[in-house]
């Protein structure tokens, strides 16, 4: 067979040298470049936390660590003696995370389902972008509507005495989670193959029962790391918490409560600290605990997508 | 295991909406203390002022990290109590009266009351410089000082910090680049003498930031700002680690006003007066006082809210 087209293949007996030649120069080139840009993550990655960890370490043999991690009393310009506790910014942090998933998980695996099974053409499509734009919408927009809008609300609808509180910061949180647990949650959907369903119709199942008996164990995994992923996202949130939350160092005993999140703490207080001194360093420990956290929470919602990729068909 | 699902999402349902429900923070008789960031002049002299030097405040109180915001949320919030310089003031807040003990007639924040020092709550406000001050930082060190610096001062709200006032300096200013970091409270003041100061000295550029007292001294200290603008006075170890980190330059303070802080409640509390225990007894760690009916009205005799 002859090949016709000009130019595109080179013909004749120096043809074989011309193309290896021009592929030695240009493949590896571009394969390095490539490897480049994936090692760079790892890179990165790894220089933030070289950078927090070293900015942090001085601390740790100074501090008491049980005390850091125990106590609620977090005042770090104390006249005299500063105390560096951060049990209430823990129980911030965790609170308004709790409370945001209450509300995201549901919300948005039912988001998920609707979209992945209930719903097609164009308003499938016309969802799923404007589920995308709810992640587009700056954080501390976010923060500005809860600390505009939700906090007098909140105040007349449960007489609270002030409207920034868990609730406040955990609605928001949730409205932000959401897209992450809709986008991932309906790749785990898609990802379950067909012949399920069809088995399942075959037998009389109705279109919940196909959701709630066949899909979601089999979509388990996927589902599973979606919503570690909304975690992840709610964790690591500064500027929309601290607008939203009331910014108050205290353990809540009820969603009305405000509260300060660790993240928070970092963003009012890193500033305003001398290069080098105690507070300075203890802020950057107070990374390292976020880093570790958002790392072990993506880390295993990894593992966990992984595991549905690495084939399930059992 | 689909089916266990279900109670147990049902319980997490209730248990929620129990917590909204349920404890919610006991109405609005509670008392939502607004306080500044922990780095504010502020939130320093109001706790020294009320708690002594070695005095605490009580966790759990809505810190806000500007001024301008304490007032906007008291003025949002029916409970809430909070301080911020004289002049922030708004019509939808409404200053109280501060007597320095229970029983003592309460004195008005008003700028007579600051300039005489009557009012419990006045305050000087600083600006410190690394060393003094040479080219056009001195020439606006000086114009601050003056009759025309002080009646910005004025113009802002807040109190000039002596009746006697020196000229403005005649001669123009050389050129340069001035940066002033610090208080919140001063950054609308520092605002308005930088506009008035650059319209009159055209070579000159100045850069306003706010941040905080404490904010400020942090970065004259790390030597990234001219001016630092505070609303406390800065600690005998902040100098010292300051003239320590610049070659023994001594930090050089300048007093450039003064200021009523005042204690804001929302404009419909019935409240109008308090005093300096009462307010340590809300605001200070281990203080009793948590209810806004713990707090006897104006004029009444009976020494309760203990």
């Amino acid at each position: 067979m002859v090949i016709v087209s000009q130019g595109l293949v080179p013909r004749g007996r120096g043809a074989a040298r011309n193309i290896k030649q021009r592929g030695d120069l240009f493949e590896p080139l571009i394969e390095a470049a490539i490897r480049l840009c994936g090692w760079s993550a790892i890179l990165f990655v790894a220089a933030i936390f070289l950078f927090v960890f070293f900015e942090a370490a001085p601390i740790l043999g100074e501090i008491d660590l049980v005390q850091f991690f125990t106590s609620v009393e977090w005042r770090p310009e104390a006249a005299r003696q500063p105390t560096f506790g951060i049990l209430a910014l823990i129980c911030g942090t965790l609170s308004v995370t709790a409370f945001a998933m209450v509300l995201a998980v549901p919300l948005g695996l039912g988001a998920a389902v609707y979209v992945s099974e209930f719903c097609s053409g164009k308003l499938k499509e016309t969802l799923k972008i404007t589920i995308e734009l709810l992640a587009a919408i700056p954080s501390v927009v976010w923060g500005f509507v809860g600390y505009m809008v939700l906090n007098p609300l909140i105040i007349a609808l449960t007489g609270a005495p002030i409207g920034l509180n868990v609730l406040n910061g955990g609605l928001i949180l949730a409205l932000m989670s959401v897209p992450v647990i809709v986008s991932v949650g309906e790749d785990a959907l898609k990802a379950v193959p067909d012949s399920y369903r069809e088995a399942a119709v075959s037998l009389g199942a109705s279109r919940w029962e196909i959701v709630y008996r066949v899909l979601f164990p089999a979509a388990k995994n996927g589902l599973l790391a979606a919503v570690l992923l909304g975690v992840g996202r709610a964790i690591g949130e500064t500027m929309a918490v601290l607008m939203a939350t009331g910014h108050a160092v205290q353990i809540p005993h009820s969603l009305l409560d405000p509260i300060r999140t660790l993240t928070a703490t970092i963003a009012a207080e890193l500033g305003e600290t001398v290069e080098g001194g105690d507070h300075y360093r203890v802020l950057f420990l107070i990374g390292v605990v976020l880093f570790a956290a958002a790392f072990v929470v993506n880390f295993t919602a990894d593992l966990i997508v992984k595991g549905i990729r690495g084939g399930q068909h059992d | 295991m689909s089916k266990s699902w279900t109670p147990a999402a049902t319980v997490l349902l209730a248990v929620s909406l129990g917590g909204i429900v349920g404890c919610g923070g006991g109405g609005s008789d509670r008392i939502t203390r607004v306080s500044r960031q922990n780095n504010s002049g502020t939130y320093a002299y109001f706790r020294e002022a009320l708690l002594g030097e070695d005095g605490k405040f009580k966790l759990g109180s809505v810190d806000q990290s500007g001024s301008k915001d304490v007032v906007e949320l008291v003025s949002k919030t029916p409970s809430a109590i909070g301080y911020s310089g004289m002049g922030y003031a708004t019509d939808d807040v409404k200053m109280l009266k501060i007597s320095p003990k229970k029983g003592e007639p309460a004195i008005a924040p008003t700028v007579e009351n600051a300039k005489s020092g009557a009012y419990p709550l006045s305050r000087p406000l600083y600006i410190y410089t690394l060393g003094e001050p040479t080219g056009a930082a001195k020439t606006l060190v000086d114009w601050i000082v003056s009759t025309e610096g002080q009646q910005i001062v004025e113009d802002e709200g807040f109190v000039p910090y002596a009746d006697d006032l020196p000229e403005p300096p005649q001669a123009p200013a050389p050129a340069g680049t001035i940066n002033i970091e610090g208080s919140d409270t001063m950054v609308q003041i520092a605002g308005a003498w930088a506009a008035a100061f650059m319209k009159n000295n055209p070579e000159v550029k100045i850069i306003v930031q706010g941040g905080g007292s404490g904010r400020g001294i942090a970065s004259l200290i790390n030597g990234t700002t001219d001016l630092a603008i505070a609303s406390r006075e800065m600690e005998a170890d902040e100098k010292q680690t300051a003239a320590e980190k610049h070659g023994g330059r001594e930090v050089q303070e300048f007093v450039v006003g003064k200021d009523a802080l005042g204690v804001y409640v929302h404009k419909d509390n019935p409240l109008d007066e308090i005093s300096i225990e009462e307010l340590a007894g809300i605001y200070g760690d281990g203080g009793t006082i948590v209810n806004w009916s713990q707090l006897t009205p104006a004029g009444a005799e009976s020494g309760s809210g203990e």
